[in-house]
């Protein structure tokens, strides 16, 4: 399994599991980087901030 | 207790289930309607459950997500679409369950605090949050180029320190 799909399946299981350790930089990560986020940029977070692609929803398309 | 008793397996897992189904469905009745799903699931198989194979779970865990990506994609394929999720991972293959356990969550959080700030935000803003490399690029003020050198050093690195199978 790759790295990347690794990632992707760890970070999906931590919002079951929710290791505290991790979930620690997880908060840490959110709180430095997404709170100068605008209102416009906020309204395509969910709650739990994911699967938003917030320039691809601007956009309306994907960038893989 | 035992187990298997659906009253203790409610409790242990009801706050799990439900968070995990609640970042992944915006709409908070659809998204009970996919915990009640997911346990309905959990106690008629209860009798399939083989505790050799996985632990209990990591067995509820799998049964969540296949739920709700079952869900996302057969949502995806109707006329009009109303998800604020993307939902690329809907065709994603099952992880292998042996990467499912508190542990492998512990050593990835270990190798995420050996990684430089910059690069730490990088995987999670892009692994965890789902954002697209542009925009992750412009919030941490960085070329999409430096943002790409410094998450290929980072994947390098993670790599090297996630002896995970």
């Amino acid at each position: 399994m790759s790295t990347t799909k690794k990632l992707k399946a760890l970070f999906d299981y931590q919002r079951f599991e929710r290791n505290e350790r991790l979930q620690a930089l997880i908060d840490d990560t959110e709180r430095r980087c997404l709170c100068s986020l605008s209102d416009d940029d906020l309204e395509w977070v969910s709650a739990a901030g994911e699967e938003t692609d917030l320039k691809d929803k601007k956009d309306g398309k994907e960038d893989e | 207790m035992n187990k298997q008793d659906t009253g203790y397996i409610y409790a242990q897992y009801r706050d799990k289930v439900f968070g995990f189904v609640r970042s992944k469905i915006v709409n908070q009745t659809e998204a009970e309607d996919i915990v009640q799903t997911v346990f309905l699931k959990v106690y008629s198989n209860l009798d399939k459950y083989d505790e050799t194979k996985a632990s209990l779970s990591t067995w509820i865990y799998t049964i969540t997500r296949n739920t709700v990506y079952d869900y996302l994609k057969a949502k995806r394929d109707r006329p009009v679409f109303e998800l604020l999720d993307n939902t690329e991972d809907a065709t994603d293959e099952a992880p292998d369950e042996e990467l499912l356990r508190n542990e492998t969550l512990e050593e990835l959080a270990c190798a995420l605090e050996k990684l430089p700030q910059e690069q730490r935000d990088i995987i999670i803003l892009l692994y965890y949050k789902n954002l697209e490399r542009k925009y992750v690029a412009e919030m941490l003020g960085m070329t999409y180029g430096q943002l790409r050198y410094l998450h290929d050093k980072a994947l390098r690195r993670l790599g090297e320190l996630l002896r995970i199978k």
